[in-house]
């Protein structure tokens, strides 16, 4: 039955991080403390890797029908890496809790804009039919991507997406699949220092692999035929969500 | 599903390369770097 259960919840992970570019983390992690009441930094091990899997499983999907924008993906992967090796220097020296702050305004900010341009949002789901611009302000926003993936192992779409759609024209659709091309590289690097400290439970992360990879097959088939304007709504409510859930977290343990 | 990852920045850069985009190759090759980088110096 546990695993079972460990299988849905990779299937809504999957389906959630093709739509959206992101990993799914934010939905495994408290699951699998609810669950099996796995620790936080064990869950963080199991979510890594299903980013992995999340992208690996998308990514081809995407790739294969042109929806990604590989040649966008690997420039901004380069920062994203620098930026992972420097969040991982910096771990020692940055308060968490700082980094916790600027990371809910940051998201806060792009769930506002996300709602506000929603209407803007095209249909176009093809890479290269668009003009790329500001590449340092995508380039920044992957570097910040990769430093935050490497204090918090999570794989950064939720700031690759709105960097890609505000700030260099990427329609969402493709900045989703963009993005799902990129986290399992981001998430990879991280993982392996996880795998490597013993931190991956592989009998829990399993049946969670297989319902991602499920999941995410099922929710690439899904993203052209969904309107982007609603996908771009609800991954705004999700920003909003993660923020102020991060937010109370740290204010509530200052005060 | 740790090896997808550098799997398919290989198989991306030798598609530029093919393809005749030496630029988004290196590109490409450079992250490839850095994962095995990561990946060797966690197994140390």
């Amino acid at each position: 039955v546990t695993a079972l259960l460990l299988a849905l919840v990779g299937l809504a992970a999957g389906v959630l991080g093709a739509l959206m570019g992101v990993g799914g983390g934010v939905i495994v992690v408290p699951a699998l403390s609810a669950i099996v009441g796995l620790p936080f930094r064990h869950a963080v091990a199991v979510s890594l890797v299903v980013i992995i899997a999340s992208s690996s499983a998308s990514a081809a999907a995407y790739v294969g029908k042109r929806v990604a924008d590989v040649k966008v993906g690997v420039v901004l992967e380069l920062a994203t890496v620098a930026g992972a090796v420097a969040g991982s220097t910096l771990a020692v020296i940055v308060p968490v809790g700082a980094l916790k702050l600027a990371f809910s305004a940051l998201a806060i900010y792009s769930a506002g804009m996300l709602w506000v341009r929603r209407n803007h949002a095209t249909e176009e789901a093809s890479a290269g039919a668009y003009e790329v611009r500001r590449w340092p302000l995508g380039l920044g926003a992957s570097a910040v991507a990769g430093a935050v993936s490497g204090l918090l192992g999570v794989g950064g779409g939720l700031f690759k997406v709105p960097a890609m759609t505000l700030g260099m024209g990427l329609p969402f659709k493709v900045a989703a699949a963009t993005s799902n091309f990129m986290i399992g590289v981001t998430a990879a690097a991280s993982a392996y220092v996880y795998y490597a400290r013993g931190e991956l439970d592989v009998d829990v992360a399993a049946p969670v692999v297989v319902g991602v990879f499920l999941g995410a097959r099922l929710g690439s088939s899904l993203l052209v035929h969904l309107p982007a304007r609603r996908l771009q709504s609800a991954f705004a409510a999700l920003l909003l969500f993660l923020g102020g859930r991060m937010a109370w977290e740290v204010l509530g343990a200052i005060r | 599903v740790f090896v997808t990852p550098p799997l398919r920045l290989a198989v991306t850069a030798t598609a530029f390369y093919r393809d005749g985009d030496p630029r988004h190759g290196l590109a490409a090759t450079a992250v490839l770097a850095g994962l095995l980088a990561a990946a060797v110096a966690a197994a140390l």
